[in-house]
């Protein structure tokens, strides 16, 4: 049996045992699936595991590495999928009891990506119902139930990618897949103490993803290190035929990586720090580790100087969007009446609201996000990347009423990066209250990941946030 | 047949209410089926308990709330909206790919 060191080791350093032959991508799938079997359940984090196909992609990767022919730094690395991502012939429940037994023909782009990288795929991960499309008040709002954190049971993932999050924290793979419309993988990566990268919208393909907001949705991974996220990135983005909102630039993850926009290396020179008010929102120690991760950007070479996001309605235009498009969506469901199968409340309610936006008002919105963009990307004329803390609080219990737990304002950024397209990775940057892991976002020009990864790569070789363990996990 | 306008024979006129009596059932059917069809949200609606018609007004209340947000917010007549429609560039089929399909 391998040990738990080695579970916890970053793609990176995997990857480096694979191909000198120091480790097997069997025994190493072996040990993952184990585990998820093990802890999975107690997380609620897993829908399916995948242990048959697993080890056959793990089998066929120790054959190709033992014979040479290695594929890349995924080769026989063990990986789950958010489970709105389409599996030939593996349920794919979109979190949602609707879709329990759901069953689709064809891979995803993203799944048949990471299959030609030579990745194996070993679970299915949970997630909130629908993505959280209609709004959801518990974190019981899902099929799996509620998402527990690996650093305190009795706290939320986060979500709506809360399995990966929590997948990817309790090292029950070596990374995972997320999304995100409006804050799904920034989310429970700060929650868990993950490291979760939002690609530019159209980067990576959506082909086989659940739609929740055709001009909002992204896929990205979740992973150990930002490094690691770069990797993953840099194997499932690319233009697909398939999926039309996805754009031509694909991505290189090799180090010095140049920015496609300005056609040199990545920079991070001059850096602008959102500040929230922690006294009118959030918890101030969410704010003291800030002021702590801006230090250490400092002295990672970073210009800092405070910026102000135009002023914009951005959680109203947000909302209608994602409101608009995910109850023309969903409309089917909401007609058949079967919406109520949900498990929380406030999902059928606020898909069913989505249905009375006029198209004048979503057309309205629309027309501002386009102001808003043009306004929003004259910050990146003066800087290179912005930063703000990822969530202004610590992961709330599970019985907590969310509606309640993020009323109060702050962290436009979130609603504003979403709209308006921009990468963004969070990275663990400490602890708050009940030692719950807090982060830290990093957000870049569109196209611009490898600034922003580059920023967080230097943040965390100066860090070990992101190396530490859940201890009740371990 | 010479037909006289505005005129049918007894003939034709059976013929006509007979087809009139057959396609009855079949009219009613559609205006019913049209019945259940069109108003499905408010069929539904009705079928709903009150605690979820209280989360319902509550949640139109909160996107209409949102609508005048975005409805006072002030831009240009002229700003368009954040997507645009793009046509899709389709390549002719060369000769030799269409005979090629036609065998």
């Amino acid at each position: 049996m391998l040990s738990e060191d080695i579970l916890f080791l970053p793609v990176t350093e995997l990857g480096l045992k694979l191909r000198r032959h120091q480790l097997s991508p069997v025994e190493l799938a072996e040990a993952y699936l184990e585990r998820l079997e093990r802890i999975g359940p107690e997380l609620n984090a897993v829908t399916t595991i995948t242990r048959e196909l697993a080890l056959e992609q793990a089998r066929a990767a120790e054959r190709e590495i033992a014979a040479g022919k290695y594929r890349g730094p995924l080769h026989g690395i063990p990986y789950g999928a958010k489970d709105l991502l389409a599996t030939r012939g593996i349920r794919t429940t979109w979190g949602a009891k609707p879709y329990a037994d759901q069953v689709f023909d064809f891979d995803a782009t993203v799944i048949r990506r990471l299959r030609h990288a030579g990745a194996v795929l070993v679970a299915k991960l949970a997630m909130v119902e629908l993505a959280g499309g209609g709004g959801y008040r518990y974190a019981a709002a899902s099929l799996t139930g509620p998402g527990k954190n690996p650093w305190n049971p009795g706290h939320w993932t986060g979500g709506s990618s809360s399995g990966s999050g929590a997948a990817v924290a309790a090292g029950l793979v070596a990374f995972a897949i997320g999304s995100e419309t409006w804050g799904s993988i920034v989310n429970p990566s700060s929650f868990c103490g993950v490291t979760g990268l939002r690609p530019t919208y159209g980067r990576v393909s959506r082909r086989g993803a659940m739609p929740l907001s055709w001009t909002m949705d992204k896929l990205g991974a979740m992973c150990r290190t930002a490094v690691d996220s770069g990797l993953v990135l840099a194997a499932i983005a690319g233009p697909d035929p398939q999926d039309p909102t996805s754009l031509p630039q694909s991505f290189s993850s090799a180090p010095g990586t140049r920015s496609p926009r300005r056609g040199g290396r990545a920079r991070f020179g001059r850096v602008a720090v959102i500040r929230e008010d922690f006294s009118k929102y959030g918890e101030p120690e969410v704010g003291t580790a800030f002021g702590e991760a801006l230090k250490i950007l400092e002295a990672s070479g970073a210009k800092l100087s405070d910026a102000k996001l135009p002023d914009f309605p951005y959680a109203a235009v947000a909302d209608l969007i994602i409101s608009a498009e995910g109850a023309a969506v969903f409309r089917p469901l909401i007609e058949s009446g079967k919406i109520y199968e949900l498990n929380d409340p406030l999902q059928p309610a606020g898909l069913y609201a989505g249905l009375k936006i006029s198209a004048a008002d979503y057309l309205k919105a629309m027309r501002i996000r386009a102001q808003m963009q043009t306004e929003l990307n004259r910050l990146f004329e003066e800087f290179d990347l912005l930063v703000a803390p990822s969530e202004m609080k610590t992961s709330p219990t599970l019985d907590a009423d969310l509606e309640k737990y993020f009323s109060g304002g702050g962290g436009e950024i979130e609603a504003a990066g979403n709209l308006a397209g921009w990468p963004c990775v969070s990275v663990p940057m400490g602890f708050g209250k009940n030692h719950l892991p807090v982060g830290l976002q990093i957000v870049g020009r569109a196209f611009d990941e490898a600034s922003v990864i580059a920023l967080a790569a230097a943040y965390q070789k100066k860090t070990d946030w992101h190396r530490q363990r859940p201890p009740a996990i371990s | 047949m010479r037909r006289t306008r505005g005129r049918i024979s007894r003939r034709q006129f059976s013929k006509l209410l007979g087809g009139f009596v057959l396609a009855m059932p079949w009219a009613l059917t559609q205006t019913a089926t049209a019945q259940e069809v069109q108003p499905k949200t408010e069929a539904i609606e009705s079928r709903w308990t009150e605690s979820q018609k209280r989360e319902a007004q509550k949640a139109v209340e909160a996107v209409e709330k949102e609508s005048q947000t975005i409805g006072k917010f002030e831009i240009p007549i002229a700003a368009e909206p954040a997507f645009l429609f793009r046509p899709v560039p389709v390549r002719p089929r060369r000769a030799s790919m269409r005979a090629a399909e036609s065998r």
